[in-house]
């Protein structure tokens, strides 16, 4: 156990040992008699006295509610007996009866580490105080014995008896036996057997016009295309398989299918573009979102899919393709919802590391390990040991870069040689230009050291000008205008006295929002300080720099830029200067606020303004030039900054292990775990063991994606099989431990899993399987008979109803419409330039995926209709029917708009009859031909919605709006 | 409409498994059971003292000693330098013990009420209601800037994506009104966390706070609900449910959640009936309007938001909070560099919520209606880098609540002597949150769901019913 004490405490403790040095003897002698015989004592002893008058009535009132055997025992500690203390908490023995001020007890009590603070709802008094004083520095003298042994809690499986457990036992080809197949496909031969022992009969196989919405929804996320129905020959027929098999490939060969699976992985992997708190733009994270569409249109195996995303940046590659996806892949472990803000760091990089191994441990494992952060897991054998090893791991890897707002890692994506040469070109080139810029400014300098004898009025000046007769002071400063150059009538000085406690607040007037370059002015000399404190306060926080003021400023010898700050509507823009820390004079002059466009500007009108008004021609040509190189700097950067960057991690240069966080704390920590894998997985043959210099994320990856690993193979499939048939075989999709689901079928899905290895983790392959069956072709019509015998559908008996989701149902509508872009090649559809996503309109007329998918900013309808809530790994969402999805459907703007679109081409067909245009719409938005009893009822509604509004646009809108809104459009039999 | 299957399912899996959540419209009142136990008829843990919450947020941080925590000590050593354990510096650096200056606050105290409560000038309105509050003067939080603070005041939780303290009290107890939503946040702030403030989370989403309005915005409205709308015509409504009543039969027998779809149109149909009502205002009176300062142009704003709240209470809202606060990074009441600003933002508000008091009082509302004012956390007693501001304190400020349970006109823990720790019977956001469900009829400790393989809580493992403030 380390506890950190502060650096004030340890004074504290600097006086007070010369209190220990004199009661060394006593200590030492009170110990020695403790270890003696601790029933020797006897109670006429002082010091039992004591105890039982003071230290027995303050522990009963202040601190056995909550740590006490026959009340709670918070943080594992009791105090109601010698034992109690002796054995301790989870943070180690309570007291130390050797060195009693590291006692635990003792600096909880004193309330110096925020961290350890008892009791905690505010210290004990002085007197009180005293008593725990006198108590631990005699030795700690404790007659009370303890009464009830500690209880532990036994409900978890301990890693011993893991194997118990289904889903950590390997899956042994030989257990798994291929049934004997009469109906030709393996699943059904599975699930037959237990539908027949329940007395279930089938449903029947769907109709190919209801086959042809499940096949086009589940593999391509949308409704089928009115077109390609009408078009394709099989129209109203029945298929054979052939023709079914043909029409399955067909769709899995089309880059709609990758999106569709790639939308999938992205709620299990909480994909979004943006942050939260502040809005912060991932501007790079859609490369990583088409990497997901790649690897699922290319049908890359699984098992690489796992590795890359894991550790992609460590795999070896063989060229710059396959460097670049690699690498892309990684943004897996950094687009979590981060509360970059938080600023105690330490807690940040260990909750960021939390969010990771808890979406590893769900979405690739089926494991909650992020119960196992503060203790060893309730109910499955993952002891708080493991979850530190693999922490390590991913601790070695550095996510954040610290500042106030810490910024997530961003890393150069390979080029090939000949763009690689490009860039480097470029950056040489602006290096040269930078080295030209600075010797022309050099000169600059000099020669405005020799016109220093100026004055300059906030008038001539660009940008807001705060001079410092217009601050606010606070303290004694001295009016001056001894030292030019300065700004307005003179400047303020501090006499160089009451250090600390003067400052002087500069506050523009009328700032409008926006990003300024913030410049100070100062008279420089000799008795200046050399650091003088300036703080800037902005729209993302705090800035502090310190300013030498012996030396001129920079910036044609008046103004020292002090940075680049950004300023919002109402917020806060203050530049400070203070005397804190400061030896010499501090000067306070003005501060100018210029704008970030004016800049180039600023830079060519300096002439006319600035206090070098001697106007020599040649003079006037070196500021020019200067002018001149700035903009072509600016230029050069921003082709730099063109180099295309990818979200990820940057492993470390010394990976570390970590120690075990006392109940998950920071501040307390255990011993030091070595890196490595879960436990309860029993060895496997290409385990590698992590070395001591080995980063280890590779390690874990292979470890992952092993043939062997009972864990990842399984949960896949049957996260697919959730995907196709409405529900898994193991139902909680993210949890295969002992609080999760049995599976239904368990041969099945380790028969499925061990074809699906020997196929090469192949998605496709597993797709095929499982839409081939007649148990994915059964329509979801059934007998009452059967409802009641299988509520849930867990024999798969029959077809689930599927629904469209949040992005199927804009989807569907923006190409009911007309206006769905499925582009060829989709990048960031994120404006350039945009920093943060705060009610960002949605324009792009691409498919949702494409988003751009921000999380304070979510697509129309997408809230409403149980989108995936991006900042968590999600593996069902939630299937939800509720008043606003309604009020969303027949009131916004956005679906009226889509559907007016569709329903003026319809109205204005010359070619179609009344029946020819209801069929029409009902193909567009049910995907069928509309029944009599519907074409009744359009043709009623047509005559009602005519006679009340007449136009005939308005009419087919109403129409096609009401089938929008329409059971059949929403939900797939 | 209530299919068979859902019911086994509302009994076998207990209240709040996703299977029943879903199905039910979003804003139905159910009958409440516990999963684990029940204690009395009505189906809560305990008797309940209040019914509802109003949760006057003040975003930002309202300095303490400026406002409610009255410190003559601040006055008399005001401009030494002096060491205190400065929150962020701790944070950043874990060190604690830096020179500060000590700041006296710009403002007056006066007392106030038999009481005889200190209040200072930024809140004399407010003030008049002193001998109905309980001070809470010793609280402190989590997070030293604004997002993980907010978030911790909203979800108890700081760095982790948690239910809003609404949404638990949705979950828990729900509405009392069909037609309304039971969670509601009017004119919330997109920055500091933003949805995530009235977010549901792992919760089913039915139990989303709805919000009415934006931050900077004057308009107050529900999204989709518009008169014009499709769902203002109950002839449009009927054709689109003959419809959907066609296409149900066509499916036959299925195990389908088809029922609830046509439910949610008639759901969307009575609110559609109620709402636009309850936004409008004209039917109160020119001396109501007044008494929110509604005729004052800097009152009018947060005014007509506390009038909402009353009419929101009124008819059966669970949990409403009023904001007050804009967009920004440094929202509001966050006065680092600048602190007489302070004074702006307590005229905006003091008159509304002294109003609202005195409206809740008269109607009989304040009886069963607990209300609670404060910010994310306090500010520190001592000038910011030596400026005219003060910088976020975490470590101790004061919330006041008052009306159902609570005991009128008492003040509860105190800070030490600068007003910047809390010290003596601290109350922690934990702590608070679990006394508003207490008061509410739920224990803490027993409202769980069970998301990614445990069960979750709003106080997580923390959480002290403060007793002592409960009449």
């Amino acid at each position: 156990m380390t506890c950190r004490i502060p650096p004030k405490a340890t004074v504290v403790h600097q006086r007070s040992s010369i209190l220990l040095f004199c009661t060394v003897g006593f200590v030492a002698w009170a110990s020695a008699s403790l270890k003696a015989d601790d029933a020797e004592l006897d109670a006429s002893d002082d010091r039992v006295v004591f105890f039982e008058n003071k230290v027995r009535p303050l522990l009963v009132k202040r601190c056995l509610d909550c740590h006490s055997s026959d009340a709670e025992i918070n943080g594992g500690l009791a105090l109601d007996s010698k034992a109690g203390w002796q054995l301790g908490g989870d943070s180690g023995p309570a007291i130390n009866q050797d060195d009693w001020q590291k006692s635990l007890l003792w600096i909880a009590t004193n309330y110096r580490n925020p961290h350890l603070q008892m009791p905690p709802d505010g210290k004990l008094a002085e007197p009180e105080i005293e008593i725990i004083r006198t108590w631990l520095s005699q030795g700690a003298v404790d007659p009370r014995v303890a009464t009830t042994v500690k209880k532990t809690n036994s409900a978890a499986l301990s890693v011993e008896d893991s194997q118990q457990h289904w889903a950590y036992r390997k899956i042994e080809s030989n257990r798994v036996t291929n049934p004997t197949n009469p109906s030709g496909n393996v699943i059904d031969a599975f699930l037959s057997p237990r539908q027949a022992s329940a007395g279930l009969e089938p449903a029947d196989k769907a109709s190919m016009s209801v086959l042809r919405q499940r096949l086009w929804l589940d593999l391509h996320g949308l409704r089928p295309d009115a077109v390609a129905i009408q078009a394709s020959p099989d129209f109203n027929q029945e298929w054979d398989e052939q023709a079914y098999d043909q029409y399955v490939e067909s769709l899995l060969a089309s880059p709609r299918f990758g999106e569709r699976f790639a939308r999938h992985w992205m709620d299990a992997v909480r994909f979004a573009e943006s942050i939260t708190l502040r809005g912060f733009v991932l501007s790079d994270a859609w490369r990583y979102r088409n990497y997901l569409i790649r690897s699922f249109n290319s049908d890359k195996s699984i098992s690489q899919f796992f590795r890359e995303q894991i550790a992609g940046d460590l795999m070896p590659s063989d060229n710059v393709e396959q460097r670049t996806e690699q690498l892309t892949a990684t943004s897996m472990l950094a687009i979590g919802d981060t509360n970059l803000e938080e600023q105690d760091k330490k807690q940040l990089e260990m909750d960021y590391v939390d969010e990771q191994l808890d979406m590893i441990g769900r979405v690739l494992l089926g494991q909650t390990i992020g119960c196992a952060r503060c203790h060893d897991h309730k109910f499955d054998p993952i002891p708080t040991r493991d979850y530190y090893a693999l922490a390590g791991i991913l601790k070695s890897s550095i996510a954040l870069d610290h500042s106030n707002v810490s910024n997530w890692v961003r890393v150069p994506l390979p080029l090939d040689s000949q763009t690689e040469n490009t860039f480097a070109s470029i950056a040489s080139e602006k290096a040269d230009l930078k080295k030209q810029l600075e010797t022309i400014k050099k000169r600059l300098q000099s020669s405005s050291n020799s016109s220093s004898s100026l004055v300059v009025a906030t008038e001539d000046l660009d940008g807001i000008v705060v001079d410092d007769d217009s601050a606010q002071k606070t303290g004694d400063w001295q009016a001056s205008s001894s030292v030019k150059v300065y700004v307005g009538s003179g400047y303020l000085h501090d006499h160089n006295t009451g250090k600390g406690t003067k400052s002087v607040r500069f506050e523009p007037k009328n700032l409008k929002p926006g990003t300024y370059r913030v410049r100070l002015s100062y008279s420089p000399g000799e008795n200046r300080t050399n650091a003088a404190m300036v703080r800037i306060f902005s729209a993302d926080g705090e800035d502090v720099v310190r300013i030498d003021q012996t030396v001129k400023p920079k910036d044609n010898g008046l103004w020292q830029t002090l940075g680049s700050y950004r300023f919002e509507p109402n917020g806060q823009a203050t530049v400070v200067i203070s005397n804190q820390d400061s030896t010499g004079h501090v000067v306070a002059d003005a501060v100018q606020f210029l704008p970030d466009a004016a800049n180039e500007k600023e830079t060519l009108n300096e002439s006319a303004s600035k206090p070098v008004s001697v106007s020599k021609q040649d003079l006037e040509s070196l500021r020019k030039k200067a002018a001149l190189l700035e903009a072509e700097l600016k230029k050069l950067q921003s082709r730099l900054d063109n180099r295309p960057m990818v979200i990820s991690v940057r492993p470390m240069d010394k990976p570390m292990d970590l120690a075990i966080h006392v109940r998950g704390s920071v501040h307390q920590l255990g011993a030091v775990v070595p890196r490595g894998y879960l436990s309860c997985v029993p060895s496997m043959e290409t385990t590698v063991p992590i070395g001591q210099d080995s980063n280890g994320r590779l390690e874990l990856a292979n470890w992952i994606a092993s043939d062997e690993n009972p864990l990842s193979a399984r949960v896949y499939v049957n996260r697919v099989w959730y995907w196709l048939m409405g529900d898994g075989i193991v139902r909680s999709i993210d949890n295969f431990g002992t609080t999760g689901e049995l599976p239904g079928h368990p041969e099945l899905l380790d028969f499925l899993t061990l074809q699906f290895i020997q196929h090469g983790w192949s998605t496709k392959w597993l797709v095929r399987e499982i839409v081939r069956s007649e148990s994915y072709q059964r329509s979801s019509r059934c007998s009452s008979d059967a409802l009641e015998k299988d509520p849930d559908n867990r024999l798969f008996a029959r077809g689930c109803v599927r629904r469209l989701d949040a992005e199927a149902i804009r989807d569907s509508l923006l190409s009911i419409s007309g206006e769905l872009d499925l582009g060829s090649q989709i990048d960031s559809v994120i404006p350039a330039e945009m920093k943060e996503d705060y009610k960002f309109s949605h324009r792009a007329r691409y498919r949702s995926l494409y988003g751009p998918l921000f999380r304070n900013s979510p697509l129309e309808l997408y809230t409403e209709f149980d989108g995936a809530n991006p900042s968590f790994p999600i593996s069902k969402r939630s299937r939800s029917t509720i008043a606003p999805q309604a009020l969303a459907l027949l009131n916004s703007d956005w679906v009226a708009e889509r559907a007016s679109k569709f329903a003026t081409r319809v109205a204005n067909s010359n070619t179609m009859s009344n029946e020819q245009k209801i069929d029409c719409c009902f193909l567009s938005t049910v995907s069928r031909p509309a029944t009599e009893l519907e074409t009744a009822w359009a043709k009623s509604l047509i005559e009602a919605s005519t006679t009340r509004s007449g136009s005939a646009d308005t009419v087919w809108c109403d129409l096609v709006r009401d089938l929008v809104a329409s059971i059949d459009f929403r939900f797939i039999e | 409409m209530m299919h068979r299957r859902l019911f086994l399912n509302s009994t076998a899996c207990g209240f709040g498994s996703l299977a029943t959540a879903s199905l039910l419209s979003q804003w139905a009142t159910e009958p409440r059971v516990f999963a684990n136990e029940i204690a009395t008829s009505s189906g809560l843990h305990h008797p309940a003292k209040a019914k509802r919450v109003i949760f006057l947020f003040m975003q930002g941080g309202v300095s303490q000693v400026d406002s409610f925590d009255r410190k003559p000590l601040l006055e008399q050593r005001d401009g030494e330098m002096m060491e205190f354990d400065d929150a962020r510096e701790f944070a950043n650096k874990g060190t604690v013990g830096s020179k500060q200056r000590v700041m006296k606050s710009p403002w007056e105290f006066k007392q106030y009420g038999q009481t005889g409560r200190w209040v200072s000038d930024l809140f004399p309105k407010m003030a008049e209601h002193v001998d109905r509050m309980a001070l809470i003067h010793s609280m402190h939080t989590e997070g030293v800037a604004h997002g993980p603070a907010t978030l911790f005041l909203h979800s108890g939780s700081q760095n982790f994506i948690r239910p809003s303290m609404g949404s638990w009290i949705h979950y828990g107890i729900g509405s009392e009104n069909d037609n309304l939503p039971g969670f509601v946040s009017i004119a919330p702030s997109i920055g500091n966390g933003g949805p995530r403030n009235y977010g549901s989370a792992f919760l089913p989403a039915r139990h989303q706070g709805t919000p009415i309005g934006k931050a900077g915005e004057s308009q107050l409205r529900i999204d989709y609900l518009n008169a014009t709308g499709d769902s203002s015509s109950r002839s449009k409504l009927d054709q689109i449910q003959k419809l959907n009543r066609l296409q149900l039969d066509r499916r036959g027998n299925q195990d389908s959640e088809l029922d609830a779809v046509i439910e949610s149109y008639e759901m969307a149909w009575r609110m559609q009936s109620t709402a636009p009502e309850l936004l409008d205002f004209t039917t109160e009176s020119e001396e109501t309007n007044r008494l929110y300062g509604l005729d004052q142009k800097e009152t009018e704003s947060y005014g007509r938001k506390c009038l909402l709240a009353r009419r929101l209470c009124e008819s059966g809202v669970r949990f409403v909070q009023v904001n007050y606060g804009d967009n920004s990074a440094n929202p509001a009441w966050d006065q680092h560099s600048n602190l007489p600003k302070h004074a702006d933002h307590a005229r905006a508000v003091d008159q509304p919520i002294a109003g609202l008091m005195t409206d809740l009082a008269r109607r009989g509302l304040l009886e069963d209606t607990l209300v609670w004012w404060g910010g994310e956390f306090g500010r520190a007693p001592y000038a910011q880098q030596n400026g005219t501001g003060r910088d976020h304190n975490p470590g101790g400020f004061t919330v006041w609540l008052a009306g159902g349970g609570i005991q009128p006109g008492i003040a509860y823990g105190q800070t030490d002597e600068f007003g910047h720790r809390a010290i003596h019977d601290k109350v922690h956001m934990h702590d608070l949150h679990a006394t508003v469900l207490h008061l509410l009829g739920i224990d803490h400790e027993k409202l769980t769901f069970k998301h990614a393989g445990r069960d979750f809580r709003l106080t997580d493992v923390h959480g002290r019913v403060v007793h002592r403030i409960i009449s």
